[in-house]
C-alpha cells in the first residue's frame, strides 16, 4: 500500500490530523515548541520530503475514514492510528526515499519558450481562479510586493504583510504565491530569498497552520518536488509535451495552490533572472577598486 | 441588507470547494454575497476594505469565516445550508460500507470501472493530446470533445488508434450515440438500424432527431471531428467509423454527414463505403450530388433529405423523399399567411443560429435565392459581415463562433447572447423573418424554448404587437430531458412558427422575405 516515504517522513513521531481531503491527509505534529507537518497522499510517487506517498485506491479508502483530530503515531515499523480500529501501514527500508529538495541548479538560464507556455496555460485558468473569493486582491498585491523587491532589491515589510494570508484556502493564494517565489529565488541563487526570510518571519503567525509550515520550508529551500520539476523546465530546454505535463501535474496540487504556486515560480523567475543593478557589484569588489 | 458572520474552528476546505458553497448560498432568496475563507488578518483586511464587513471579527488564522450579506430574515437560512455544506460528511464505512470518492484522472476512473472502454476527453486543449493517449494506452475508445489540437497531434492519434483497433472520435467532437447511450451534446433517439457518421454536431443531432420522428431509430453515432475529412487527416475516423458499422450485426444502413471533403478523401470514403454492401446515404452539404455516387449510395442534398432518405432505406421503402423547395405549394401558402404580418419597410431575413451546421445549411439554401446574403461564417455566395454584432441586408449568423462565445458558454448552454440578439433584430425596422434553431438534448439548455418564448413575448410586447415573423425548427425528440412536445407547445403559444426541420424553415423564411418584397 505504502509506495514511497519522503526522508523528512520517516523516524519516530506522533501528531494529530489537521485536516484530510480525497487526495490528501495533513498530519501536524509538535515537538516541543517545533511544529512540522507530514503529509499522507494519495499518488504514484511521492512528491516532498516530509509526505508519505501511497497507492491510490487504498489510500483513498484509508483517507475517508480519517478525521481531523484523529492521532497518529509513527516508528520504526511503520504508521499507526491507536484507538480507531484502522490497521497499522508497514514501512519497509525499501519504501524510504531518498528524494530530497534539490540544490539550485548549476547554470542560471531561463527557457523563453517554457515560460511563455506556462504563462499562457496560467492565463487561460485565470477566469476559473479568478470567480475564488479575494483570489485577484492577492495576486494584485504579490505583484506588487514583487515589482517594489526587484525596484528596491528588499523586501517592503507592508507589503509583505499584505500578502501574506491573503486570498482563498487552507494555504491562502498569497502564501502559495510566496512559496512559488521562494522557489524561483533559490533557483536563481538569489541573496534576495535571505532578505525574504528575515522580514517574513514575524509574519508568518498571521496565516494558518499549513501555509506556515509549507512557508518555513520554502525559505530554508524545500520544496514539492512538482514546483521543483517545473522550475526545472522552466530554467532549461524541455520537449513542449514534457513541459504541458509537468505544469500539468504542478497545477494539480491542492484546488488553487499549485497554480498559485506556479503564478510565483514563474514571476519570480521573470522578474529576478537578471538581478539588480546593484547587485552586479559587490561591495568588496568596488572598494578594491577604490584601493 | 444586514452583513453577518460566523465563525467556524477545525473546519478545513479547499478553495474550490468554498466557492461552490459560497454560490449556492448566494443564490438562496434574500441572500446577496456568501463568502467563506481563513480567517488571516489580510483576509479581514480585504473584506473590511471591500465593504463585505464593517468590523473586525475575532479571528484565529486557523478559523475558517463565513460572510453573508442579505435580509435579516434570510440569514439564519443561509447559516443553516452553510452549516450542513461546511459539516464533515460521515463515511459510509462506520456502517459497514465503503465511501466512494470520485476519482480524479483517467486512470483513477478506470480503477473503478474496469470495463469501461470509451473515455470523453474534455480537458484544456493543451492537455487534450497527452490525456487523450494516455486513454488509448489504457485499451480505450476515445470521444475527444477538446478542441486547439493540432493536426499533426491529430494524425498520430488517430493512426495510434487505428494500430489498436480502437475508434478516435474527435477533436472537436461534440455529439456521439454509442450503442443508445449519448455523449456530449446528443439527443434521446430509440435505437435502430441506422448508423451514422458525422463531422458536425449539429448535423449528427438533426439526422438522428428526424430518424426517431420519423419512427426508425439509431444503432450507433460516431462523430468524427471537424478536421477529419481534411486532406491531411484523410478521414482516418470516418474510415474506421464505416469499416465498424460495416461489421457491427445491428447496422443496416449507414448515414454519412459532413461539410465537402477534400475530393480525395471524399473518393476514398466512398469507395470504402460502397465496400461494405449496406445502403449508404450522403449528405455532403453544399457538395456537388453528380459526385456522389457509386454502388449502394444515395446522396442526400440536406440533413432533412438524409434523415428522410435513411429511414426509407431502413425499412425497404424508395429513398426518394426531397426537401421543401421555393415552389413547394404548402410552403407557399404558409408563407402568404404569414407574409401578410410584414410591412414595409421590413424586407430582409436574420437567420439568429446557436448551430453552426445549420447556419452554413441555411446559406447553401438561399444562396441562389437571395442577392447579398451575408454572415459571419460565410459559405458559397455569402459575403462576411462588417461586424459581426451588427447585421447588414440579408444576414445569417453562427452565434456559437468564437467571437460570441470567448469566455462564455454556447448559446446552446446559455441562450442569453442570441436573446439580446432577437431583441436587436427585432427593433430595426427592416428586419421582416427571424429565423431560428433550438437544439434540445443533453448538453443544451434546460429550457431552450421556454427562453425564446420570454424574448420573443417582450419583442412583442415592446413593439405593440408588430415587427417580424419568427420561424423556428426544433432539434429533438420527445424523450430528451426538455421533450420536444412541450417545447413546441411554449413557441406556439408565442405565434412562433415551426417547421419540422431547418431545410423546410429556410425555405419558408425564403419565400416570406421574397413577399415582403412584392
Amino acid at each position: 500500500m505504502i509506495i514511497r516515504a519522503g526522508i523528512g517522513f520517516e523516524g519516530n513521531w506522533q501528531g494529530e490530523i489537521h485536516s484530510t481531503y480525497a487526495e490528501a491527509v495533513n498530519v501536524c505534529v509538535r515537538d516541543s515548541d517545533e511544529e512540522t507537518l507530514k503529509t499522507l497522499i494519495a499518488g504514484e510517487e511521492n512528491i516532498g520530503e516530509r509526505c508519505l506517498a501511497l497507492e491510490k485506491r487504498s489510500a483513498r479508502h484509508l483517507f475517508a475514514r480519517l478525521k481531523p483530530g484523529m492521532m497518529v503515531r509513527c516508528d520504526q515499523l511503520g504508521l499507526h492510528f491507536p484507538k480507531t480500529g484502522i490497521s497499522s501501514l508497514r514501512l519497509t527500508e525499501s519504501q524510504k526515499d531518498s528524494w530530497s529538495s534539490p540544490p539550485p541548479p548549476e547554470s542560471i538560464l531561463i527557457n523563453d519558450l517554457s515560460c511563455k507556455f506556462v504563462r499562457d496555460a496560467l492565463q487561460k485558468e485565470k477566469t476559473n481562479l479568478n470567480a475564488l473569493p479575494l483570489r485577484i486582491a492577492a495576486q494584485t498585491r504579490f505583484d506588487a510586493f514583487v515589482e517594489d523587491l526587484h525596484s528596491h532589491n528588499k523586501p517592503d515589510d507592508k507589503l509583505l504583510a499584505g500578502v501574506i494570508g491573503a486570498g482563498p484556502g487552507l494555504t491562502p493564494s498569497g502564501d502559495d504565491m510566496l512559496v512559488g517565489l521562494c522557489c524561483a529565488l533559490h533557483g536563481l541563487k538569489s541573496s534576495l530569498l535571505e532578505s525574504l526570510a528575515v522580514a517574513l518571519r514575524p509574519h508568518l503567525g498571521n496565516t494558518t497552520l499549513v501555509s506556515r509550515l509549507l512557508l518555513k520550508d520554502a525559505l530554508r529551500g524545500s520544496f514539492h518536488n512538482p514546483l521543483i520539476q517545473l522550475r526545472n523546465v522552466l530554467m532549461h530546454d524541455a520537449e513542449p509535451a514534457k513541459v504541458c505535463a509537468i505544469f500539468h501535474q504542478a497545477t494539480s496540487i491542492g484546488a488553487s495552490s499549485g497554480c498559485d504556486g506556479a503564478w510565483g515560480l514563474l514571476n519570480g523567475l521573470l522578474v529576478f533572472h537578471q538581478p539588480h543593478p546593484s547587485s552586479m557589484f559587490r561591495l568588496e569588489d568596488t572598494n578594491n577598486c577604490y584601493h | 441588507m444586514e452583513t453577518r458572520t460566523k465563525i467556524y474552528q477545525n473546519i478545513y476546505q479547499d478553495s474550490v470547494a468554498l466557492m461552490r458553497i459560497s454560490a449556492t448560498i448566494s443564490d438562496m432568496p434574500g441572500i446577496e454575497q456568501a463568502s467563506g475563507l481563513m480567517g488571516t488578518t489580510t483576509n479581514l483586511d480585504l473584506l473590511l476594505e471591500s465593504g463585505l464587513l464593517d468590523a473586525r471579527p475575532n479571528t484565529k488564522p486557523s478559523d475558517l469565516l463565513f460572510v453573508i450579506k442579505g435580509k435579516p430574515e434570510a440569514l439564519d437560512d443561509a447559516f443553516t445550508a452553510a452549516e450542513i455544506a461546511l459539516a464533515p460528511k460521515e463515511s459510509s464505512e462506520s456502517s459497514g460500507g465503503v465511501k466512494r470518492l470520485a476519482p480524479t484522472s483517467l486512470l483513477g476512473a478506470l480503477e473503478e470501472a474496469p470495463m469501461a472502454n470509451l473515455a470523453l476527453i474534455s480537458t484544456p486543449g493543451e492537455f487534450a493530446a497527452a490525456e487523450a493517449m494516455k486513454a488509448l494506452r489504457a485499451g480505450l475508445n476515445v470521444l475527444l470533445f477538446s478542441d486547439n489540437i493540432s493536426v499533426e497531434q491529430e494524425i498520430i492519434l488517430k493512426k495510434y488508434a487505428a494500430e489498436k483497433s480502437l475508434l478516435f472520435m474527435g477533436p472537436d467532437c461534440g455529439t456521439a450515440i454509442i450503442s443508445g447511450v449519448p455523449l456530449a451534446f446528443a439527443n434521446v433517439v430509440r435505437q435502430g438500424n441506422i448508423g451514422i457518421i458525422g463531422a458536425s454536431g449539429t448535423g449528427i443531432q438533426q439526422v438522428s432527431s428526424l430518424i426517431d420522428q420519423l419512427g426508425s431509430g439509431v444503432s450507433h453515432a460516431i462523430g468524427t471531428g471537424g478536421h477529419d475529412l481534411s486532406k491531411e487527416v484523410g478521414g482516418l475516423t470516418m474510415l474506421a467509423g464505416i469499416h465498424a458499422l460495416a461489421n457491427d450485426p445491428q447496422t443496416k444502413v449507414i448515414t454519412l454527414i459532413s461539410k465537402p471533403p477534400a475530393k480525395e478523401v471524399a473518393d476514398k470514403v466512398l469507395a470504402a463505403a460502397s465496400k461494405t454492401g449496406k445502403p449508404i446515404v450522403v449528405n455532403f452539404l453544399g457538395a456537388d450530388a453528380s459526385q456522389i455516387k457509386g454502388p449502394h449510395i444515395t446522396a442526400a442534398s440536406t440533413l432533412e433529405e438524409a434523415a428522410h432518405r435513411a429511414v426509407a432505406l431502413d425499412k425497404g421503402e424508395a429513398a426518394d423523399f426531397t426537401s421543401a423547395g421555393p415552389d413547394d405549394l404548402g410552403i407557399n401558402e404558409r408563407s402568404k399567411i404569414i407574409a401578410r404580418t410584414i410591412k414595409s419597410p421590413q424586407r430582409y431575413l436574420r437567420g439568429l443560429y446557436t448551430g453552426g451546421t445549420f447556419c452554413y445549411e441555411a446559406q447553401l439554401l438561399l444562396q441562389n435565392h437571395l442577392s447579398d446574403i451575408c454572415s459571419n461564417g460565410p459559405v458559397g455566395n455569402a459575403q462576411k459581415m462588417t461586424s459581426p454584432f451588427r447585421s447588414e441586408g440579408h444576414t445569417v449568423i453562427d452565434l456559437g463562433d468564437d467571437v460570441f462565445t470567448r469566455g462564455k458558454p454556447h448559446p446552446m448552454i446559455d441562450p442569453t447572447p442570441r436573446n439580446e440578439r432577437i431583441l436587436q433584430e427585432a427593433n430595426d425596422p427592416e428586419t421582416a423573418v427571424i429565423l431560428l434553431d433550438v437544439v434540445l438534448g443533453y448538453g443544451s439548455h434546460d429550457d431552450p424554448a421556454g427562453e425564446l418564448a420570454k424574448t420573443i413575448g417582450a419583442a412583442r410586447t415592446s413593439l405593440k404587437g408588430s415587427g417580424p415573423a419568427y420561424i423556428a425548427s426544433i432539434c429533438g425528440t420527445v424523450n430528451d430531458p426538455q421533450n420536444l412536445a412541450d417545447q413546441k407547445a411554449k413557441l406556439e403559444a408565442e405565434g412562433v412558427t415551426l417547421c419540422a426541420s431547418n431545410a423546410e424553415a429556410v425555405i419558408l423564411a425564403l419565400q416570406v422575405v421574397k413577399r415582403s418584397q412584392q
